[in-house]
């Protein structure tokens, strides 16, 4: 997979840079040896543990171009979870979750700034089915900007667990521009709700203005 | 329910205009409004203390409302035509707007505040319940604060509106009606237009009172949520209405003061005291200046509004005759836990003179003490109370009555707080500030006006005056910067985040919460149709990622609104670090947790509901498989779309508490427990609790079996909601053992907890042994806000 190192090949550029080395000096095979012999009284496991851990790769969500998004209108995105980690992502059904066992979401939505870390979801879908290590998902999620001025949609898996340490981002934030048109008056009532409130109270303070002036102005005039 | 509002308004303008022979109109239909308000809330408290029920009730206070209004429109006639002043209108006219404007925004923002208690008793209100009591500890009553709460509930009944909806026709029609009070009480104080205009202005854009720190509220167009449009509208109401006394005294304005001001005292105690008290000084004054006719008027007012207020049986009237002769005054000192925890719930007020240390304020954020004088208190506040001292000084020499009256009502709101000792309430002390801040306002405006009224001769003291008057404006302009700050703040989140723009009455519900949709309208309407008034509810109603205490509250605060059934899924909890007793609703208590999972029926008869309002997709199948099982709970509805399920729970199929006699179970004994270590904070677990029968004699029957945790680092027990017990059939011989797989929820408070096992027995019930546990804390990871 294109920019993932490859555990293996890097383990086996190290094996010939020693053995080469070994043809040189027959001393230093000593190492080599003595990690022979370690393996074969059953150490290995414990020495190449660390190595086995370490992730070569992370979970990522990829997602098409997303077309045109409308405010307040709600738009499903298709998306692809890579799971490129050495760790599977659990699957978890409504059950599950109930009795509050640990479950990964994804998470949509819509920022100003390049997201690089996970924002205030605008919406959440569950995964039931879990992802091995190398396996892929197709899911889809819904996103119902609030904004305009918004330009990324943000996505990215998080998991919520009982305990501290198992709880969070899950894998990288996956930033797509997307371009928010504004809804119309006829999508939001409360544009034109709004846009009617200023306007007739802007009128009210007008014209309590003018009022105010111009009869302060005639009392002054028949005072006078 | 505007329709109701819309008669309030005319019949309240009637009476004013025609009876207490306003002069102007405007006038006339603001104090109309406010007064007919007022009045109705306090007629049908005492209708209701007189042990109508709430719909009857409701229609006689409502009755003799309209009723004053026809007699009014047939009987007298005034003697002049109303006066409609256009420059009057025209500056109500461009104070109203922003006022309205601000209003009607934060509204349907829905920053209407504290509804978590406010919306489940209205609610309450409209099934009858009276007297009230909190939603969330049924068993709890509560004695006042709760006229606003009663007025909406009372004219909700007129149909047409939600709760929240209701809500903004309230706080939009009588704030308006405030700040037209305001102005023409100013403007009788100053005799001048300007401080009717500085007044209002002041009042509602540039009070400026609170902590610099902490919360420093503008003015009233912010402070327009919660109960505090009932309560300026009744301040008002009232200090105007006395006004009108002092210069045309009649029986039916003494009637009408000493109603409203009797009245005040369930909707807001401390206002009524304070009231009573600048009422107090307005009398004395008027008897000093040989005013005795419209001294003796407010006198009687005043032991009208006493009457009253000791026949509405609100807190102050409960404090009052508790004092009386014969009976038990409540206790000083210490007591109990629960008795601790009841107060709170019940926000029973303790006053203890003098404070310490004297003359401090309580900071409301920590409760640190804030000298009265002191730097940091006065830097939070406005020009109102920055200018009091020479204010002060320039209305004590005017000797205007009611200015004098709203001065010793700031003095006094300002010096209460910081001589009284109100106890654990110390740090509602805000509240005081606030009116304070806002009566100075009001004084500053009156003062303006006098001074700007103030005719010199000599062209220099005119050019001094002129100089003073323009200074003061700047001042005000200044100071309402932040109330300009606050509309920009609500327009650019109303035009940015317009789904926050809450229209309809179901969208305001989802804003508590997210997922309330048709399927709960369906369910609660069956709910509320089938149900009885006395009986109570539980739902499992929080969706898996609302992980803060405050969704648990707004779910069951909608649940209850929505069905009309209090909910006693919560508990009384112990604070970590001071071992208190929080106030506030923070969780479900450790028998409503167990419960939705194991659905145990000793638990629910523990809990003590009638009903199971639930949403199957949060509630595991084996669960629901077991409460289809069970004979007392019955499935009796399901939604169309089956999003919503309601169970009724027969109470009297619930198993009954096995007590059997002490010497049966005698030598009962706890050896251990398997599972009762590293759990996190209210984790819900099965534990194996292994028990010995160390006496001569098998054990062999049913029995109840319960824990009770005890915090060891402040030595506090638990409340009761969270002792969790269920019916084990022992089986022992002589000496044996036996393993008993007891359903637990871990503390809500990390640390070391010893857990206390008990066996219920005929004569009471009996420890059988402890065991102690470490709860670690959980943490929720937070998400980052764009």
């Amino acid at each position: 997979m294109a920019g993932v190192p490859d555990v293996s090949s890097h383990r086996a550029r190290v094996t010939g840079r020693s053995q080469r080395t070994a043809a040189a000096r027959p001393w230093r095979t000593l190492p080599l040896l003595g990690c022979s012999v370690a393996a074969a009284i059953g150490l290995a496991p414990q020495i190449v543990r660390p190595a086995a851990s370490e992730p070569t790769g992370d979970v990522r969500v990829i997602a098409e171009p997303i077309p045109p998004l409308h405010v307040l209108r709600t738009t499903t995105i298709y998306v692809r979870i890579v799971n490129e980690s050495l760790q599977a992502i659990p699957g978890c059904t409504a059950a599950d979750s109930a009795l509050g066992k640990t479950c990964v979401f994804l998470g949509g939505w819509t920022s100003r700034a390049k997201p690089k870390t996970l924002g205030l979801f605008e919406n959440t879908v569950r995964l039931e089915q879990p992802i091995p290590p190398g396996g892929a998902f197709e899911t889809h999620v819904a996103i119902k900007p609030g904004r305009v001025d918004s330009r990324f949609v943000g996505l990215g898996l998080f998991r919520v667990s009982r305990s501290p340490e198992g709880s969070g981002q899950v894998g990288l934030v996956t930033a797509v521009p997307a371009s928010i048109a504004p809804g119309s008056w006829a999508d939001n009532h409360r544009a034109l709700l709004l846009h009617g409130l200023f306007w007739t109270h802007g009128v009210a303070l007008v014209a309590g203005a003018a009022l105010a002036v111009g009869a302060a102005l005639v009392a002054r005039r028949s005072r006078s | 329910m505007i329709a109701a509002v819309a008669l309030l308004a005319m019949t309240g303008y009637l009476v004013i205009r025609r009876i207490l022979r306003e002069p102007e109109m405007l006038a006339a239909i603001s104090l109309g409004l406010a007064t007919a308000w007022a009045v109705f809330i306090t007629l049908l408290n005492l209708a209701l203390r007189g042990g109508l029920p709430f719909g009857i009730a409701n229609a006689v206070a409502f009755g003799v409302v309209i009723v004053g209004g026809v007699v009014a429109a047939l009987r007298a006639s005034p003697s002049t035509a109303a006066d409609l002043d256009p420059v009057d209108a025209g500056i109500l006219l461009m104070l109203g707007a922003p006022a309205s404007l601000l209003v009607l925004l934060y509204q349907f923002l829905g920053a209407d505040g504290d509804n978590f208690i406010h919306y489940p008793l209205i609610a309450l209100f409209q099934r009858g319940h009276f007297p009230h009591f909190n939603p969330y500890f049924p068993d709890v009553a509560l004695y006042g604060h709760y006229g606003r709460d009663l007025g909406v509930a009372a004219l909700l009944q007129f149909g047409g509106l939600g709760i929240g909806t209701g809500m903004i026709v309230e706080a939009w029609a009588l704030h308006l009606a405030t700040l037209v009070n305001i102005y023409f009480l100013a403007k009788r104080c100053s005799a001048s237009r300007l401080g009717a205009a500085a007044a209002a202005f002041l009042a509602f854009f540039a009070v400026n009172a609170g902590f610099s720190d902490w919360l420093v509220r503008s003015g009233l167009a912010e402070v327009m949520g919660n109960n505090n449009p009932v309560v300026y509208g009744f301040v008002f109401a009232i200090l105007l209405l006395a006004q009108n006394l002092v210069h045309r005294p009649s029986w039916p304005g003494v009637a009408l003061l000493g109603l409203v001001l009797g009245g005040l005292d369930i909707v807001y105690e401390t206002h009524f005291g304070l009231l009573f008290g600048g009422l107090t000084v307005a009398a004395l004054l008027l008897f000093i200046k040989r005013q005795a006719q419209a001294a003796r008027a407010i006198l009687t007012a005043l032991t009208i509004g006493a009457t009253v207020m000791l026949l509405s049986g609100g807190l102050t009237s409960r404090i009052l005759r508790s004092h009386l002769p014969g009976r038990n005054p409540p206790r000083s000192g210490p007591v109990s836990a629960d008795a601790w925890a009841r107060a709170g719930i019940q926000q029973n007020v303790e006053m203890h003179f003098p404070k310490h240390p004297f003359l401090t304020l309580t900071h409301a954020r920590d409760g640190h003490p804030v000298p009265l004088l002191s730097r940091e208190f006065l830097r939070g506040q406005g020009v109102g109370l920055w200018t009091l001292p020479v204010v002060a000084l320039f209305l004590v020499m005017g000797a205007e009555t009611l200015s004098v009256a709203c001065l010793s009502v700031a003095l006094a709101s300002l010096m209460v707080p910081a001589v009284i000792d109100f106890g654990r309430f110390n740090g509602e002390n805000y509240r005081l500030i606030f009116f304070g801040g806002l009566m100075a306002a009001v004084c500053f405006g009156i003062a303006l006006g006098r001074a700007a009224a103030f005719a010199g001769r000599d062209p220099l003291t005119r050019l001094a005056r002129n100089a003073v008057l323009a200074v003061a404006v700047v001042g005000m302009a200044v100071t309402a910067r932040r109330a300009w700050d606050i509309l920009e703040y609500v327009r650019t989140l109303a035009f940015s985040y317009p789904h926050l723009f809450r229209v309809k009455e179901i969208e305001r519900l989802e804003y508590f919460c997210p997922e309330y949709g048709p399927g709960d309208e369906e369910a609660a309407a069956f709910v509320w149709s089938h149900s009885r008034r006395e009986e109570r509810l539980l739902t499992n109603y929080v969706a898996p990622y609302q992980l803060e205490p405050q969704d648990l509250v707004n779910d069951a605060m909608v649940v209850m609104t929505s069905t009309g059934l209090p909910m006693p899924a919560f508990d009384s909890r112990v604070h970590a670090a001071t071992g208190g007793i929080e106030t506030s609703v923070e969780g479900w208590s450790a028998r409503t947790t167990a419960f939705w999972h194991t659905a145990d029926e000793t638990i629910l008869r523990d809990i003590g509901v009638d009903w199971l309002y639930v949403v199957p997709k949060w509630l595991a199948p084996s669960i629901r498989t077991e409460l289809s099982r069970r004979p007392a709970i019955l499935e009796v509805f399901q939604t169309s779309t089956g999003d919503r399920l309601v169970y009724r729970v027969e109470r009297s199929r619930l198993p009954p508490r096995p007590a059997p006699p002490e010497a049966a179970v005698a030598g009962l004994r706890f050896v251990d427990g398997r599972g009762l270590d590293g759990g996190h904070r209210e984790e819900f677990r099965f534990v194996d609790v292994r028990v010995q029968n160390s006496g001569d004699q098998p054990i062999r029957q049913a029995a109840y079996l319960y824990y009770r945790p005890v915090d060891l680092k402040t030595g506090v027990v638990y409340d009761s909601s969270d002792w969790v017990g269920t019916i084990q059939a022992l089986d022992l011989v002589a000496g044996g053992e036996q393993r008993l797989r007891l359903p637990f929820v871990f503390p809500y408070n990390e640390g070391d907890h010893e857990i206390e096992f008990w066996i219920c027995t005929a004569k009471g019930d009996r420890r059988i042994g402890t065991s102690r546990i470490r709860v670690i804390s959980e943490k929720i990871p937070a998400t980052n806000p764009d």
